[in-house]
Order: structure tokens, then sequence, then C-alpha cells
């Protein structure tokens, strides 16, 4: 795929009626060997699969659970599930949210030549949806477009917590949501019911399947790492000869400004979140009164789940096993983590940047603020970097930069203020005299600012995927400024297996990463050879320590987390759950902050620290066991003490020798 | 030898005399003198074949079947079949043109002509051994070095090989055409081989659809293509064991002809049945259609002798089943030529059904087809035959309708006027159609006729009437001529099997189909191709899928290879659908790569062990199956 070529769905809209629009005549194409059936039939099929039956007949052989009991348990269980798409319920939806788009946003960008071409495509083999997921607006979002383009509508895997709302609940069902449990673990019963519900509607191809690989929206900005139960069993169906191929489409959403920052900043810091209810929803209707800006969606280029297997898996194996029964070989297990690896970075190619996130990354690097002036320079400046590296930039070419900055900064204005003075600052709340506060207060106040920076961390943070490779490569050489490659290239693979968790490298690429990087850098003159050495140009420098600051918070984190984890004492075999450590850690970073040592405020988010445990366990360096069915962590003090070394010598970090007291008795257990 | 006490019985007696009425076989046998007893003990059998010696004289030298037997376009443009042998010979097909051009994006207008006659300078200098060709000649057995002879043995009836044959030639031969009289002459001409280092490539009917007639190009040796067809005679036949002994040349439908004529048949019918002989099923493993009564013949063959290098081969028994290790004869059946000549096969017979009846069944859809079939198979009642035809196969049927005045009448019609109420739902452009054909004692027939159609009916499937079902099986036969006719004008076609689980067989129909058409696209076809199946034998635990495929060539320069790349890519599929190398065509050459695969590193090993220790010197050497490596020589 080229270029995206968009187009604004709402502009159309604007002098029409709604009540006109969800009138429109819909008739989308279909897969070519569906057969139709109603919802309730589809949760007939799948209590009457053997998948599900013989499911059934060994639970009750091995447990004193009767066959009836169980299936009426399959039965309760697929009832939960169940979408129930209706034509009715899409045309209220169209007019609904026809009506809402058009008060919050100021243009719906759809790259709508690839989504007919995609429809095409519908009718040949069944197709997944798999959109970046960072705002529940996602697929309300995506069911809008669909309706438009005459494109069948998806049904869309959701997390059971919508369940719960009961007329929300039942008005996603009826437009195509089907709910799955966060956790099911061992349920053999349930996993039998979702496997066979998700698979029949992929051999059926009733409809498209949409689902998030990310699992859950990304508070952070950031892309997650995948998940891949959902994905296998999707793709399932190809292994086993069941449909001849099967499309997945990354589906980039970016937002100029999601309905939900506030709550998320406060979600990261890790400030109780309201359950999602309906009342709850209701309430944020003086949400609704805001301008978010404008939305791009885009359909990345289809992947033909056949094509990328081709040579990779010899599918026959599945012959020599009843159909019904999920076996997975170690190259079907590794071909779905790359697939889902694959759609994540190409969600991530094919986001589109917003002015206000180049803003964001400036700001973050001044705290104290800056002129207008000052800001529009780095901007422009940052801008130019992140489109040589292929970046999408909304950035209207024929528009004065200025008033691109300064309509980032209105969009914003609960986060920034353009001061009459020509400074932009951040909204931060009002100080009051430090000697006169109390620790609580002062706790309390830290929160409420990091609130607010985090809220420019997040604009920063759609950046970073653009940058991580180069910024990985430039600040392995930080230190003394050269390196020979092979020294280069180890710690570069280093820093790439520490942040594996904050950012999406795909497995085992780490020597096509690096070397690609390093030659994107060398074109760009940033890196020259000297002498067997690599460095970095004078004309580099700019580049260099920009992403170095832009990246640096997240080793510090890590670096924090090591701290408190040495203070933990190395002897005691309890272990802690990722929640005690993270919020151990967190109070440790925040009096760091308070008392001036460190200055970035990101190493409160509880997902970056919580990041830093996976990390750390995958790297061995703590310990995961398992103790009452609770995940357990046990730092290992000598692999920890050497990863904050080697932190060390990449970042400056405060000496807490010196600054010893300050560190507080470890408040956990 | 077994006991021929027997022939005392009336039926055995009548044997002698029809046989005295039909042999009139003056060829090679007089000659062989040497064998006196041998030749005694057949007297009673010698059998007139309907296929000569010299097989130009009756069939194509580059195409389907007998010379007198072809599909036409006649001055109106009109698609006629000539010849006086078949039911549909002489008859004008009016739909069948306009068919062919809509299904394959043709114009009959078209004609991609075939080279005229071939001149023997353009058939590859023989390679002599002159010692060997001095030993043999001493022999007295009968053998030619013509040109014409030799490339009629060089091939079999791959799209690839009638291709080469109309608008090619083939690089390498056999050198010699070598017509044993007796297992006796086999022995000889083996052991000549054997001293002499001679390479043999064993042949019967020559109808092989797997490359295993091909000579190797690299192969140096002198090649002996030697042709069963001289012996074809029922040796005995055994009543009171229901068994029978034949050589292994003898021609299927003189097999059948010769034992109807006594009462009995053998029941084993390849559609290839007029040209395959007894000893090529053995080699390949082949199946017929009415196995379900019958068997296959993994399960008719009683007692084989094949001659290999060796010695001869052969159990000292003959048994219903025995325990007494590997059954050698799963080594010798499907050993593709590669170890040995089969030269005597006793094989099961059964008396002749008192009844025949043909019957079929339409189905909505091939969903449903399936679906009964797969019913009929676990009640263990199907008929003799059960074939299940796709939509596409059943409108092809349709253009193979004659003009009016004969039994073909339309078949649509006829069924509209049948089932005028319950015609609803069947959509001519999804029904499909089961031909049946019932055999037995009457009242059998008729229990299980009812029985199958009430099945049927759980299916949504209507009886068709016993005319359509008879017409599908008789069409079996005139459709291998129609490749030839497509040929003339731009149009390749081919057909493959494979097997496959019950549960599978849907998935893998539609996804060879689906990918035989994005495959022709990628490749540069410029018409869709026509993809059909049917399924054509039920077993308990699955079925035999087979696919009938051809495209419109202009403008591709190399449609052969085209088509074959396209193939591979259709067999990929299967196999990765869990559907198996090949049902009964057999491994051959073309299916080698996929061998090993198929079988395991192990299986091969096996295979190469049993080939090294029978025939180190790789004197059959057409190199099916299996490669040994030269090294061990
Ligand atoms: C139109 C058509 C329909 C067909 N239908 C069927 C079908 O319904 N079922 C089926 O099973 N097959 C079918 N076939 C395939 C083919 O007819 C079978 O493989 C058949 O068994 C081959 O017998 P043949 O005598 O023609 O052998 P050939 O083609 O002459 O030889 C086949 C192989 O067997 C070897 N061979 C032949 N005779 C001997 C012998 N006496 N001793 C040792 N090796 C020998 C040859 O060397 C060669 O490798 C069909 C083919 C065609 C063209």
């Amino acid at each position: 795929m080229s270029r995206p070529e968009y187009e604004d769905i709402l502009e159309g809209k604007r002098q029409y009626s709604d009540l006109g629009f969800s009138m429109e005549a819909y008739d989308p194409p279909r897969y070519k060997h569906c057969k139709p059936r109603a919802p309730e039939k589809v949760k007939e099929d799948v209590l009457n699969s053997t998948r599900v039956l013989s499911v059934i007949e060994q639970l009750a052989t091995e447990t004193d659970q009767s066959e009836d009991d169980l299936l009426s348990q399959a039965r309760a269980m697929v009832e939960e599930m169940g979408h129930n798409l209706r034509m009715r319920s899409i045309r209220f939806f169209a007019y609904f949210l026809n009506k809402i788009f058009k008060a919050l946003y100021k243009r719906i960008y759809v790259n709508g030549d690839d989504l007919e071409k995609l429809a095409k495509m519908s009718k040949d083999q069944p197709v997944l949806l798999l959109p970046s997921h960072r705002s529940y607006i996602d697929f309300l979002m995506l069911s809008y477009v669909a309706y438009c383009y005459d494109f069948p509508l998806p049904v869309i895997a959701a997390g059971a917590d919508f369940m719960g709302m009961k007329f929300v609940g039942t008005l996603l069902r009826n437009c195509g949501a089907f709910f799955m449990r966060r956790s099911f673990g061992s349920d053999r019963l349930y996993w039998a019911v979702f496997t066979e519900y998700v698979q029949t509607l992929i051999r059926n191809g009733d409809s498209p399947m949409e689902f998030f690989v990310e699992g859950t929206r990304s508070r952070t900005s950031k892309s997650l790492s995948p998940k891949f139960g959902l994905l296998s069993a999707a793709i399932e169906p190809f292994l086993t000869g069941s449909v001849y191929d099967i499309t997945v489409v990354p589906i980039s959403i970016s937002y100029d400004r999601r309905l939900e920052e506030t709550l998320y900043a406060r979600e990261l810091l890790g400030i109780p979140k309201p359950k999602e209810s309906t009342s709850g929803l209701v309430k944020a209707r003086s949400v609704l009164q805001e301008n978010y800006g404008n939305i791009h969606v885009c359909f990345g280029e289809p992947l033909s789940v056949r094509k990328l297997a081709e040579g990779r898996i010899d599918r026959s194996i599945h012959g020599l096993h009843p159909r019904h029964m999920s076996m997975f070989t170690s190259e079907e297990h590794t071909f779905v983590q790359h697939l889902a690896h694959q759609v994540i970075l190409a969600q991530q190619k094919y986001m589109v940047i917003s002015p206000w996130s180049l803003v964001a990354a400036v700001l973050s690097q001044h705290p104290q603020g800056l002129l207008l002036k000052k800001l529009v320079h780095e901007v422009v400046w940052l801008k130019k970097q992140a489109v040589g590296l292929g970046a999408f930039v909304n950035w209207p070419a024929k528009a004065d930069p200025s008033n691109i900055v300064k309509s980032a900064l209105e969009l914003h204005h609960h986060v920034v203020t353009l001061g009459a003075n020509g400074r932009v600052v951040l909204n931060l709340p009002t100080p009051t005299r430090p000697k006169m506060e109390t620790e609580m207060a002062r706790k309390h106040r830290l929160m409420e600012e990091a609130e607010v920076r985090l809220m420019v961390v997040t604009g920063t943070n759609q950046l970073l995927h653009v940058f991580v490779r180069v910024a990985l490569v430039l600040m392995a050489l930080s230190k003394d400024g050269s390196q020979t490659r092979d020294e280069l290239f180890r710690i570069f693979g280093f820093l790439r297996r520490l942040l594996e968790k904050d950012f999406i490298f795909m497995p085992g690429q780490d020597k096509q990463d690096f070397d690609t990087a390093v030659q994107y850098l060398s074109r760009a003159h940033v890196l020259e050879e000297r002498g067997g050495c690599v460095g970095v140009t004078d004309s580099g420098k700019k580049l260099q320590s920009f992403l170095h600051e832009m990246f640096s918070p997240f080793l510090l984190g890590y670096w924090t987390m090591c701290q408190y984890l040495l203070t933990a004492s190395s002897d005691d075999p309890r272990g802690s759950t990722t929640q005690q450590l993270t919020r151990g850690a967190q109070d440790m970073a925040a009096t760091l902050l308070t008392n001036g040592l460190v200055k970035r405020f990101e190493i409160l988010s509880l997902d970056m620290l919580g990041n830093s445990i996976t990390s750390f366990v995958s790297m061995g360096a703590v310990k995961r066991f398992k103790s009452n069915g609770h995940a357990l962590f046990l730092p290992v003090q000598g692999e920890i003490f050497s990863l904050s070394k080697q932190i060390e010598t990449i970042i400056a970090v405060p000496d807490l020798k010196t600054a010893v007291q300050v560190i507080p008795v470890k408040s956990r257990l | 030898m077994a006991d021929h006490g027997n022939k005392k019985d009336a039926k055995s007696r009548r044997f002698e005399t029809i046989l005295g009425h039909v042999s009139s076989n003056d060829g090679p046998k007089s000659a062989n003198d040497k064998d006196k007893v041998q030749l005694k003990m057949k007297k009673c059998g010698e059998v007139k074949s309907v296929i000569s010696k010299h097989r130009q004289e009756v069939l194509k030298w580059n195409g389907w079947g007998y010379k007198d037997s072809k599909f036409i376009i006649n001055k109106k443009g009109l698609a006629e079949f000539v010849g006086e042998r078949y039911r549909l010979s002489g008859m004008v097909l009016p739909s069948l043109v306009t068919w062919m051009e809509k299904n394959t994006g043709g114009d009959i207008q078209h004609i991609s002509p075939a080279q005229p006659e071939r001149k023997p300078e353009d058939v590859p200098e023989p390679v002599t051994n002159e010692d060997f060709l001095k030993d043999v000649s001493e022999l007295d057995i009968s053998c030619s070095q013509d040109p014409l002879d030799r490339e009629f043995h060089a091939h079999g009836h791959t799209l690839h090989e009638i291709f080469i044959l109309r608008e090619g030639r083939f690089k390498r031969v056999p050198d010699i055409v070598i017509w044993p009289g007796s297992h006796d002459d086999v022995v000889k001409v083996v052991r000549l081989a054997t001293k002499h280092n001679v390479c043999i490539i064993p042949y019967g009917g020559g109808t092989t659809v797997s490359g295993a007639l091909l000579c190797p190009e690299e192969e140096t040796r002198m090649i002996v293509s030697l042709d069963m067809s001289q012996m074809n005679n029922i040796l005995w036949l055994d009543e009171k064991n229901l068994t029978m002994c034949a050589e292994g040349g003898i021609i299927g439908q003189d097999l059948e002809r010769e034992l109807n004529l006594k009462g009995f048949t053998t029941g084993h019918e390849p559609d290839s049945i007029e040209f395959s002989s007894l000893g090529g099923w053995v080699a390949t493993r082949s199946s017929g259609m009415k196995k379900n009564i019958y068997g296959n013949i993994e399960d008719l063959v009683v007692h084989v002798r094949m001659v290999t290098p060796r010695g001869v081969i052969e159990k000292n028994c003959q048994v219903p089943r025995m325990s007494t290790g590997p059954d050698i004869h799963h080594v010798i059946m499907g050993s593709e030529g590669t170890l040995g000549v089969v030269t005597e096969v006793t094989m099961k017979i059964r008396p002749l059904p008192e009844m025949k009846k043909y019957g079929s069944v339409i189905f909505r859809n091939f969903e449903d087809g399936v679906a009964c079939l797969r019913e009929i198979a676990r009640q263990r009642c199907a008929p003799s035959s059960i074939r299940l035809m796709d939509n596409m196969q059943f409108q092809f049927g349709q253009a193979l309708k004659p003009q009016a005045g004969s039994i073909f009448t339309s078949f649509v019609d006829g069924l509209k006027k049948m089932y005028i109420t319950k015609w609803k739902g069947f959509d001519p452009n999804e029904l499909c159609v089961a031909t049946l054909l019932f055999e037995g004692a009457k009242e059998e027939v008729l229990a299980q006729e009812k029985r199958v159609y009430e099945i049927a009916s759980q299916f949504r499937g209507l009886p068709a009437g016993e005319e359509n079902g008879q017409r599908g099986y008789m069409l079996t036969f005139v459709i291998a001529y129609l490749r030839d006719l497509g040929l003339e004008h731009y149009i390749v076609s081919e057909s493959f099997e494979t097997s496959v689980p019950w549960d599978r067989v849907l998935d893998l129909c539609r996804n060879v189909k689906e990918r035989l058409t994005r495959e022709c696209h990628e490749k540069g076809v410029q018409f869709p191709p026509m993809n059909t199946c049917r399924v054509t034998q039920t077993y308990d635990s699955g079925a035999c899928v087979y696919f009938y495929f051809a495209f419109n060539y202009r403008g591709l320069s190399d449609p052969v290879h085209v088509y074959e790349e396209v193939e591979n890519a259709a067999r990929d599929e299967i196999l990765a659908c869990g559907g198996s190398l090949s049902h009964h065509h057999g491994v051959g050459k073309l299916r080698k790569k996929w061998l090993s695969q198929t079988v395991s590193d192990v299986g091969i090993g096996m295979m190469k062990a049993v080939k090294q220790y029978t025939d180190p010197q790789n004197i059959f050497g057409s190199n099916n199956l299996i490669t040994l490596e030269k090294a061990k020589l």
C-alpha cells in the first residue's frame, strides 16, 4: 500500500439529516461461502459442535458434574458471550453515532479507497479487523465507518466489563459485540465454547471479526504487547484447512485528543478508576461538550495468512488429530506471535501523528514551559525528523507552522496555556510554599502535577515508536560518543531486550532493527564511521540529545524499580505481587521527585513500573512463581544490581548514597 | 500350482467350449515350444484380445482410446462423437461446444492442431546392447525395435505425455519392445537383462497417469519395454473357492468378458478397464468403482507371482488370510514396476449378480450430498457404486446431452415433471447428483435401493431415475475422449484424485478448487479455469475425491509447464487439507517429490532397502516412487 489517501466522512453528513443517514440503503458484500444464519443459530451451532460436546463428555467423566449440568453451563456461557447483530440496532446506532461524532469531531478521515478494495476482498475470504486500541471510541468508530462505506459490520470481541452495563451491554450486543471473560484460565468448558464461537463465525464468514490484538485499551497511547490467545483461535481455521485463507487487516486509529485523556492519566498514577457503568458514561456527558479535533482511521495493507504461512507451516500435520481438538505446533505458536507483532507494527506504521504529539514531545523536555517561537521552531525540527523516519504527520503543507502549533495548544487547553507573554506553560496546580506542606500534602500536590504532566507524556508517547530504534542506537553511544559496531549492537540489544515490554519489536529481529537504524542514521549524517568505530557527527548531536531526553525516563523508571528491589531483603522468600512492587517503587519515585533528585514524572506511571517487572522476569532478574493462584515475584539481587549498573552507564542517575535519607524504609508487606 | 480337479465341473466345460470359439490366437505363442507343459495347461484359457499386439493398429498413437472413436466438430459446428463402440457413438451433442466455450473462455474456431503422423526419424535412435540382443534372439521371444512400436511404449496418459505426442518428441523412449509369452519367458528376459545390465520397464495397458512408464532421460543403458499383452490367458478358474488365475497381461475388458461368459466376474472395474491390465492393477494398487461390493485390488488378490532380478517372489498357498510377518503382497502391490514383473495373479471372483440396477439422486447442494454419502457409509449400506458429482459436473453432464430422440431427454425438464411440487428449492446452479449402481439378488437390490433413497430423503435428496444413473456411468468412458477435443482447441485438461477423512471432504474440495482458480490467475491463464469434483468412493472413515480441471491456454507459451505448476499447487493444497498423495493413481514420477513427507523418511528408507535387496542393479529402472542412489551398484 502506498501513502493512504484520506477523505473526511463527516463533511457530506453535516448538511444531511441523521435520520436520512440512518435509513440509507445498506447492502454490504458477503463472504462467498457464507451460509447466512441468525445470531441465535450461531449459538446453537456452538452448543452442537463436536468441540463443545466432547469437552462436556470429558468433564462429565472427570468431575462429578452431569452432562446436562455442563450443557446448561455451556448454554449460559454462550448466552453471556453471544452477539445479536441486528439491522434495526445498526440503524439506531448510525443515527446516534452520526449525531455524536458530528458534535465531537471536526473531521473523521478514512482511507476510503482501501476500504472499498477490502470490501471486495471480503467476498473471497473471512476478514479479521485488528484495530489499535486507545479509546472506547475505537470500536464504535469502526462500525460507524463500516456502515458509511457499505462494508459488512464486524462482530467485535469485547471485554466482559461492558457486559455488566445493562443498557449499553444490550446495545453493544445488538451492534455485533460479543463478550469474552478477561480471564478464564483453566476453565476448559469456557475455552471450548469461546473458541468454537469464534471459529464458527470465521469458518462461515458471517461477518468480519474485529478484536484488539493488544487485548485492552492502551492508556499510555503506546502500543501494548500483543496477546496471542484470541488471534490463535481466529487463525486456527486456516491451519486446519477449514477456510482457504484469512485476511488480516491492521487498522490504525489516531486521535488528536482522546475523550478519556484525564481518566487515563489518573489510571496510570493509580488513582482509582470508576468502574465502567452506564451512569459513569452518562456523567461523562460534560466530556461530550468539548472539541476533540480529528480522527484518522487507516485500513492498513491486508495480510493474507496463507501467504505469510507459506513455507513456514506444514498444515498437513493437522490431518493427524481430530479437527475439534486444538493443537498448535511450535512453528505455529511462533507464527502467531510474529503475526501479532506484525499487525501491531503495521498499526504503528500507519498511525497519523498529530501536531499535538510533537508539541507534547517538546514540552516534556521543557518542564517550565517555553516561548511559542521556540516551541514552533523545535516542533518543526522534530516533525522533519519524524517524517524522515517515515512517519505520517498530519501537517498541512501550506499552513503556517505557528498556526498549527497554536491550534494544537487550543485543542489541549485543559493541559497547556499560551500566555499573553507568548510563553507556553502547563496548567499545573498552583504551588504552595514547600516548607509549610505536610508530607501527605506534598505527595498529593505531586500527583496533581503528575496528572497534567502525564497527559503531555501520553501525547509524546504517540511519537515514540517512530524513533525508538534509532534512539536506542544513539543512547547506546551516549557515554563517550563512539563505539565499535559490535559493542554498539551489544548495548542496543540490551536496551531492546530491557524495553521489550514498553515498545514493540519483532521477535528475533534485533539485527535487522539495528542495521536499519544504523543505516538510516548514517544516511541522515547523524552517525559516521571513525576508524572502525561508529560515532555521532556534530550535526547529529541535537537529535541524539533530544532522543536521549525522550527515552531516558523509561530507563530512569526501570532504574528506580531496581533500587526499590534492591532495598527488599533478598532472603524474603514470600515474594510480592506486581501491585505491591509497582506501588512501592512508585512511592520511591515520588520521594525522589519531591526531593528534586529526579525531574521526570513518567517514572510515577504504574504501567511503566509494571512493564519493568515483566522485563526483569524475562531477563532472569526477577523470579515469578505462583502461590494460591496469585503470581508472586522475587528479585534476584545480583542480577538486579548488575542491571542497575548497566542502566547507569547509559543515563545519569541521582547519587542515592549521599541522599540516603530520602529513601523510605521499604513500605511493602 | 493349484489343483485343477474341479475342471470337470459343468460350467468349466462350457468355459472351455466358449474359449474354443474365440481363441484364434496365432501370435507369438507358437514359438514357445519349450514351455509345453505350461502351455497345455493354458490352452483352455487362451483369450483373444480386443487390443492388437501392435497397439497403434487399433489405438490412437497420440490420444486416448480407439482410433475410430473420438469427438469431432462437424460441419455445422456442433460436437459429435464418431465411431460405433459406445452408446454415445454417432451422436451429435448440440450444447457441448457452447458449454465448453462458456466454461473455459475458449472459442471453437481457434484450432491448435496436433502434428501429423509420427515420422520414424523423430523417434530417438535406440541404444543397443549387442550382447543382450544376441542372447534374446536365441530365446525366440517376440520383439521389435520399430520406432513406432518403441514410441508407443514410451508413455502413459498424463497431459504432459499426450502434449509431447501432439506437439513435440520424447527425448528418451524404450530401445526395444519385447513381448514375453509366458512366465518363463519373463524369467529368462529378466535373467538376461540382469546379466547384461539392461533396464526393463514392464508395460501393461499403458493407461498410467503418473508418468510411471516414462523412460528416465538420464538412463544410458538399453531400455526394454516388456509388453505383457501376449500373456493374457486365464489359466484356471476354481468355482469351489471362487478364484481364478490369469496372466498379468490380460486386459480388463477381456478378462471380464471371458469370466462373464462363464457366469462370473471379478467385480474390479477401474474406469480404465477397457485398456488397463491385471498386472498393471496390481503394480499400481488400483481401485475399481464397484469396490463397495467386491473390494479394491488389495482385497481381491489372493496370490501373485512376480519375477524379480533376485528370483520369483510368491506365497506357497492361496489362503484368505495369514499372519506371517508383513504381507509380501503389500510390497508387490504398488511397486509400480520397480521391483519386477507381475506374471500371474490369482484373484477372487463372484457369480454374476442376479440383478443390476442403476439409480440417481439429486441434492440441493454438494454439502447435502456429501452428508448423505457419509451417512450411507456410516450405515454401511453403500450400493456397489455411489458417486456424487458437483454442480459443475452435473451441468457438464447436461452439456453432453445428445439431440432428442434418444434415452437422453433433458434431465432438468424430466425432473421438473417428476417433481412438480417438490422442485422448489432446487437451484440448477447449486444442485448436484449422485449416481448409483446396485448389484445383487433381486430382493436385496430392491431393499437396498429403498434404504438408500430413504437416507437420501433425510438429506432432502430426491430420486432422479435410473436413466440418469446409467448415463452417468456410461459417460465415464466417453469423458476420457474429451481431452483430445479440448487439445484441438487450446484447452488442456487433466484429472487427479485423493482420499480424505469425511469431515474434511467439503473443505478440501472447496480449497482445492479455490487454489486452482487462483493459481491459474497468478500464472497468467487468461480465462477462469473449469474445475469440478466428485466423490467417487466411500469408506468407513473417508472418501475418494476426483477432480477434473481444464483451462484455455491461449496466450501462454508453455501451457504444460503452467499446468504442472498449477497441479503441483493443487496437490500441496490437498495435503495441507489432510488429503492423501493418491488414492489409486499411484506415485510414478509425477508425485514422487511428496512421497517422503507422506510416508516419512524411515518409510522411504524401507522402500529403498527392499529395492536394494530385490534389484540392486536397478534393472527395473523406471525410477518410480524412489530414486536409488547410484553408488551402491
Ligand atoms: C481414463 C483413465 C481412467 C482411469 N481410471 C482408473 C480407475 O478407475 N482406478 C484406478 O485405479 N486407476 C485408474 N486409472 C489409472 C490406470 O488405469 C491404473 O493405474 C492402471 O492400474 C494401470 O494399469 P496398466 O495396465 O495400464 O498399467 P501401465 O500403465 O502399463 O503401467 C503402470 C505401471 O505399472 C507397471 N506395470 C504394468 N504392468 C506390470 C506388470 N505386469 N508387472 C509389473 N509392473 C507392471 C508399469 O511399469 C508402470 O509402472 C485410469 C487411467 C485413465 C487414463
